[in-house]
């Protein structure tokens, strides 16, 4: 039986993603250890989101597929390349967010931005798929075709439930 | 050296293969006029993200990619030198038009007016740097960038003041994508290398 983050991991080397850019965040901290330590994939770590999204948008134009990992405060840093790269160029982009300042988060700083998240992503017109309970995990291929075969934007929005269910 | 004789420059020591990544501005419009070819992207938005998609495209790309920047661009996203230098892109050379101003915006001045010196930012996260302020420098900078396997900057010192204006670019950006992903010939990703790990060092 596999773990969420193995099962996430299969799901993107399945849809031919190879290059993996994260900014970490402390909920997806697992994953990012079971993508570094999977073969499928190089992984690296940007300074930033805007960095990163701009990184990825090279992988796309070289050929390759890349998803982005990022929390969702992060969002807010990469608006701009999002529209003036990905949007004006017309460019897919594949982003795993986690969600912060939601009702699972301790952490207060972290709700202004979590509560505009959904808003935020329906503004930058990106599609958003929400991963809540493990059952929702298998909402990713069919987001990740959109990504890989439509060259369409996808946003994962991974809440702390989906990690802390037995 | 001003723009234009960096620009001819740099357009001449290419060779056909090399990718090239251009960031906004007076740069995207000099290069157009001096040396337009399919292979040029012209990031016309996302100020300071040249280097970092040039890092992307140094990813997946077997060619030399070459990143033409400004002092003001790259200071926009400091950041990157850090992640090339991690990354170790063997085939990204980055190459810096610091003219100490953001000439695009009005010319005020950046931080390298009050001396900071990129090259050795650059050299300190591990990237194989140099200043050049002669056409005869850059060249020989160039060549030498071109047979190396190592992250290459070249810091191209500009005079002050503009030296010509070119007309803004006519291509429209999906004009732009679409003959360079053409011109790479794998707008659906074949030839992709595969490339080790870069989590840990």
């Amino acid at each position: 039986m596999s773990t969420p983050e193995e099962q996430i991991a299969n799901y993107f080397a399945l849809a031919g993603i190879r290059h993996i850019v994260a900014v970490p965040c402390r909920y997806i901290a697992g994953l990012l250890n079971v993508l570094s330590k999977d073969q499928r994939f190089a992984l690296l770590y940007a300074t930033r989101e805007e960095e990163g999204v701009a990184i990825a948008g090279g992988v796309h134009l070289g050929g390759g597929k890349a998803v982005v990992l990022m929390q969702n405060s992060g969002l807010g840093n990469m608006v701009n390349v999002y529209k003036s790269l990905y949007t004006y160029y017309n460019l897919p982009a594949c982003l795993f967010i986690s969600q912060r300042g939601d009702e699972f988060d301790d952490v207060d700083a972290q709700r202004p931005m979590g509560s505009i998240t959904g808003a935020l992503l329906k503004v930058m017109d990106i599609a958003c798929s929400e991963l809540r309970v493990k059952e929702d995990m298998s909402k990713i291929p069919e987001g990740l075709r959109r990504f890989t075969q439509r060259s369409k934007s996808i946003a994962f929005i991974a809440r702390k439930s989906l990690w802390m269910q037995p | 050296m001003n723009r234009t004789q960096a620009m001819r420059c740099i357009t001449q020591s290419l060779t056909p293969a090399t990718v090239v990544v251009c960031t906004l501005g007076k740069a995207s419009n000099a290069l157009y006029s001096l040396g337009d070819r399919a292979m040029n992207f012209y990031m016309l938005g996302s100020f300071g993200m040249a280097a970092s998609l040039g890092v992307g495209l140094a990813l997946v790309r077997t060619e030399k990619v070459v990143v033409i920047d400004g002092d003001g661009a790259i200071l926009y996203n400091l950041g990157c030198l850090a992640t090339v230098g991690w990354v170790r892109c063997s085939n990204l050379i980055h190459i810096i038009c610091d003219n100490k101003v953001c000439e695009s915006t009005g010319s005020q001045p950046t931080a390298t007016s009050a001396g900071i010196d990129l090259a050795s930012i650059g050299r300190s996260c591990g990237i194989d740097a140099i200043r050049v302020s002669s056409v005869h420098g850059l060249r020989n900078a160039l060549k030498s960038a071109l047979d190396s396997r190592r992250p290459q900057l070249i810091v191209v010192e500009l005079d002050d003041g503009s030296d010509a204006s070119w007309p803004r670019l006519p291509l429209t950006a999906l004009e732009i994508k679409t003959r360079f992903r053409t011109a790479l010939g794998t707008p659906h990703g074949r030839r992709i290398q595969r490339r080790k790990c870069y989590s840990s060092a």
